[in-house]
């Protein structure tokens, strides 16, 4: 095994053994250190939370069913929702049709669906749960969404979520300048030994581009924000919306509450303020208390200042966040004053703007890339202006009309990610509403994520990280459950490639693990980029295309 | 000879006075003809206040109280040039803020325009020497837009500060 990873690593086996042993995953009193010596100069996002290793931090978000293993994902704007399923179940007939056409259907359909629940979700009655997969799924997506939307605390996580992506972004871009790697994660992976080979031939240049400074810190900073809005304010938003919803319109979930809850939030504090918020909920409408109060109350607890956040983070500590959340839904359910964020306090670009301060040096530099390549793309810029416009207008308030809803349905065989968006009504022709026709000329790819500016890699980075810290938790089952659900036909190659992946990373303690290394920002160094880039490359290589199936665009999920 | 000051609004304390008084001094010296004070509302009148406290004569001060930005102090300064056929213009911020606000008065003004820079040092808090270096990196995106061309200049305006970039 150690001869194997040191192939991969161009490292003697003795080396690597020494290595792994003697810097895998570091204590906590380590990373208690590093926090303090980390300049916190970001009010929206820190290093390290007192108590809390990075480990831990990820392990929270897997104990509110934000991972992938859920039928669906929210964020305050989108609703996802997993599948595959069949079209049908749409109710829609797309044999026979395009992926456009029937994106049209799918975009009217969902658009009504939306308005039906809209105006019926406080009347629906769930005594039995609906039979069609995708609506039970959407149901408890949508009222997640509609307590979180317009809330600060949905605007932090879609700014930390387009702050990893504008991170990654450059990272790619200038990954492919260093080495030449190509854009695009084309064709259907190679054998094991080629990938050897290839890995062998990238070597120099893989090293030179992680002595970079720049392009470490970027990837720290990217770990850095990852850890937070996956592993910490995901799990925080879910004590209040998985409650209020199951209170809401799913009563079997209430009924087996011990059960569910037990699924929810493994954690135990978590499963603490889950648990009072339900009992608290049940209580409120139980005494003839409306719904749609519920809803606002639950909002409000969410819609919590910025800058007490950052008083928790910086004075109190933000282990004691979820308490104060918790206090502020009990304060609302009393008819008591409860401080909100301002508008312009939870604009996007606010907290952006905020966000981009911490670093702001290299932070810079990400910037300028991003803007000389859009100076040199006006369709996209435009499309993107526009498109900004209405996000950032609409983000600050709190009940703005519609969600956008992405599904991975399937028809004549084929699966897709269809997707439905308010700001572009099925009803505008795709030049005047839609981004398809918008067109990269630097990549020759058709606009539809700010990735496609410089390939579609960036996000395969982020996959492959989740992949590394689930295999270093032991978690394998749960990586092969996420290409069970995505990967489709190559779900076989998928599963060879992670055993192959396990090895690689495997010691000979189980209690250390090469994530472990990279996790702990302490000692994060071009060396461990370096690592980090081998087994990326390491994925993209053996899987090609296959990997950005399993790249979600939102940071909150894997 | 310079036909024009322009001064950018820089808050009410010790920023926006140094810029003012260098404005002032421009004028006095016989470097410029005219001072053109552009800011908000309560820049404008602060600024005016000390160039009328400073001696400059009503008549050659000129003032536009419309800007909430580095790019409305450019547009707003342009179509007063335009009015008083001013093509030597004499730029005053502070030091820190000078190469973007340059780039951006360059841009909206175009080529048939002298932009000259004058500098008043500054210690900007480390809040707003981030958010500088920041902006400064979107510099680029100006290359969308048509130098000069004045249609060009308002598409900027209301896609950029939709943004809240400039």
């Amino acid at each position: 095994m150690l001869r194997l990873i040191a192939n991969v690593f161009n490292k003697s086996p003795a080396s690597v053994k020494r290595y792994i042993l003697t810097q895998a995953f570091k204590t906590l009193p380590k990373v208690i250190r590093v926090s303090r010596r980390i300049p916190l100069l970001n009010p929206f996002a820190g290093i390290i939370i007192e108590n809390h290793t990075p480990f831990q931090l990820l392990s929270l978000s897997r104990t509110t069913r934000l991972s992938y293993v859920s039928e669906g994902m929210y964020t305050g704007r989108i609703i996802y929702i997993n599948g595959p399923i069949p079209v049908t179940e749409l109710g829609l007939q797309c044999s026979g049709e395009s992926r456009e056409r029937c994106e049209l259907l799918y975009s009217t359909k969902i658009k009504g669906i939306l308005n039906e629940l809209e105006n019926n979700i406080y009347n629906l009655n769930l005594k039995s749960p609906p039979e069609s997969r995708f609506m039970r799924a959407f149901i408890h997506e949508y009222v997640h969404w509609m307590i979180l939307r317009g809330t600060s605390l949905a605007t932090l996580v879609d700014a930390l979520s387009w702050k990893e992506r504008l991170d990654l972004i450059y990272l790619l871009e200038k990954f492919h300048r260093f080495t030449g790697f190509p854009r695009e994660n084309g064709g259907n992976g190679i054998g094991r030994n080629e990938t050897f080979n290839e890995l062998k031939k990238l070597e120099n240049a893989v090293r030179e581009f992680s002595k970079n400074p720049d392009h470490v810190e970027v990837f720290r900073d990217f770990l850095t924000h990852h850890l937070f809005l996956r592993g910490f304010y995901s799990s925080i938003i879910g004590i209040v919306v998985e409650p209020v919803t199951w209170v809401l319109v799913e009563p079997e979930f209430v009924n087996r509450r011990d059960e569910y809850l037990r699924i929810y939030f493994q954690d135990d504090a978590l499963r603490k303020y889950a648990t009072e918020i339900l009992n608290l909920s049940e209580d409120f409408l139980n005494k003839g208390g409306n719904k749609g109060k519920l809803v606002e109350i639950a909002k409000t607890s969410l819609d919590i200042p910025l800058n007490l956040v950052d008083r928790y983070r910086l004075e109190i500590g933000l282990h004691h966040l979820p308490e104060e959340i918790k206090k502020r839904f009990e304060l609302g359910l009393k008819g008591e004053y409860i401080e909100t964020s301002t508008n312009e306090e939870k604009r996007l670009t606010t907290v952006l703007h905020y966000i981009l301060y911490e670093r702001y040096e290299v932070n810079a530099k990400v910037i300028r890339l991003l803007s000389e390549i859009i100076a040199e793309e006006p369709e996209v810029f435009d499309y993107l202006a526009s498109r900004f416009a209405s996000l950032v207008s609409l983000a600050s308030q709190r009940t703005y009309e519609n969600a956008t809803v992405f599904t991975r349905v399937c028809w004549d065989g084929n699966c897709e990610i269809l997707r439905y968006d308010p700001l572009a009504e099925p009803t505008l022709s795709r030049e005047e509403g839609g981004m398809r026709g918008v067109h990269v000329k630097r990549t020759n790819r058709e606009f539809g994520t700010l990735e496609d500016l410089v390939g579609d890699l960036p996000l395969t980075m982020r996959t492959a990280f989740e992949i590394l810290y689930l295999l270093s938790l032991g978690e394998q089952d749960e990586v092969l459950e996420k290409g069970r659900v995505l990967m489709g036909d190559e779900f076989k190659r998928y599963c060879e490639v992670i055993k192959e992946l396990k090895e690689l990373i495997s010691t000979e303690d189980p209690n250390k693990s090469v994530a472990g290394e990279i996790l702990d920002l302490s000692s994060f160094d071009e060396y461990h980029f370096e690592l980090f880039l081998k087994l990326w490359l390491y994925l993209v290589l053996r899987l090609g295309r296959a990997l950005n199936k399993l790249s979600g665009l939102h940071g909150m999920f894997f | 000879m310079c036909d024009l000051a322009v001064v950018l609004g820089g808050g009410l304390g010790e920023a926006g006075k140094m810029r003012t008084l260098k404005g002032v001094e421009l004028i006095k010296n016989g470097v410029c003809k005219q001072l053109l004070l552009v800011g908000n509302r309560d820049e404008v009148e602060y600024m005016t206040h000390i160039a009328l406290r400073e001696g400059i004569s009503p008549e050659k001060l000129l003032s536009d109280p419309n800007s909430e930005d580095t790019l409305d102090n450019a547009y707003y300064a342009k179509l007063i040039a335009q009015k008083v056929n001013a093509k030597n213009i004499a730029l005053v911020t502070s030091d820190f803020h000078m190469e973007r606000a340059l780039k951006i008065f360059q841009h909206v003004f175009g080529s048939s325009y002298i932009i000259e820079p004058y500098s008043v040092h500054d210690t900007p808090t480390q809040e707003a020497l981030k958010r500088e270096e920041i902006l400064k990196s979107l510099l680029p995106l100006l290359k969308l837009f048509k130098e000069g061309d004045h249609e060009s200049i308002v598409r900027i305006k209301k896609t950029l500060k939709t943004l809240a970039f400039f």
